[in-house]
């Protein structure tokens, strides 16, 4: 330490690890405390119905020309302000269609999602939601299926694990009708 | 001299130990008051702001060479003549 280099390393090489040990230490908090739930996460749904199309923007069929695509519309209520602490980056927020078939007996399809920055914009009141994602079964025909739509989050924290949760999904249960039209789209 | 020569920067051994002990309570004491304000204000940006201003203050302390560091200077002996060496005799013995 007796010239300026030497006490510029050492300071800095100290200061260094006193950083990440507190950062380590507010990561460790996140792990064992979690993000908590929010206060109100609902998804209803408003509209479904099926049609007939080709599935890709280059018609990639799996060698059928005709998939069933559901195309519903959701009422989505969600307060999700309470998973904002300090260690909080972002929420990614996610609709996911799950059923279960004979041959599956667990499928979920992420219809629409969203990413929230900050406290402010997380209380979230949207009508007639279309999904911005294809709602098409690995069968590619919908037969009378029975599904149900929950709402997910993923935290993404500062420093630290990636944790999740969704809300409970009997409020928005419902079935797919038959395909209305022979067109397609 | 030049410009490296005078940024040396040197200081006595007590100041060195002085500067470890600086070192040794500035940072950790001011990563202890980050974490409890950034905590309670639920802002991690609040926290890292404290730390920063923590390290800036710790290398104020410790960079510059300030009088308290070179007020122990090492006491040198004075130089003396050379003396007779006792073991002269012995090395010519063995060849």
């Amino acid at each position: 330490m007796h010239n300026l280099s030497q006490r510029a390393n050492t300071a800095l090489s100290l200061a260094s690890t006193v950083l990440f040990s507190m950062l380590g230490l507010v990561a460790a908090i996140s792990f064992f405390t979690g993000y908590g739930s929010p206060s109100s996460a609902n998804v209803q749904v408003k509209n479904i119905k099926v049609v007939q199309s080709r599935y890709g923007p280059d018609y990639f069929d799996y060698g059928r020309k005709t998939s069933e695509f559901g195309v519903i519309k959701f009422d989505l209520d969600a307060d999700l302000s309470d998973l904002f602490n300090w260690n909080t980056k972002q929420l990614f927020v996610s609709v996911v269609a799950e059923y279960e078939t004979k041959t599956h007996n667990k499928n979920q399809v992420v219809i629409w999602d969203k990413i929230i920055r900050n406290k402010e914009s997380a209380k979230i009141s949207l009508r007639n939601v279309p999904n911005k994602y294809a709602l098409i079964d690995f069968s590619q025909k919908w037969r009378k299926q029975q599904a149900k739509l929950s709402l997910h989050w993923d935290v993404t924290p500062w420093v630290g694990t990636f944790q999740m949760g969704s809300s409970n999904a009997s409020t928005a249960v419902f079935t797919f009708p038959l395909v209305e039209n022979q067109s397609g789209r | 001299m030049n410009l490296a020569q005078y940024f040396e920067w040197n200081i006595d051994f007590e100041g060195q130990r002085m500067t470890d002990l600086c070192l040794n309570v500035i940072l950790p004491l001011s990563a202890i008051v980050a974490f409890i304000y950034g905590y309670i204000q639920q802002s991690l940006v609040a926290s890292l702001a404290i730390f920063g201003g923590g390290i800036l203050l710790s290398l104020l302390v410790v960079l510059p060479p300030w009088p308290m560091y070179n007020s122990n200077p090492v006491k040198w002996l004075p130089v003396e003549k050379p003396i007779e060496s006792p073991y002269k005799g012995e090395q010519t013995k063995a060849e």
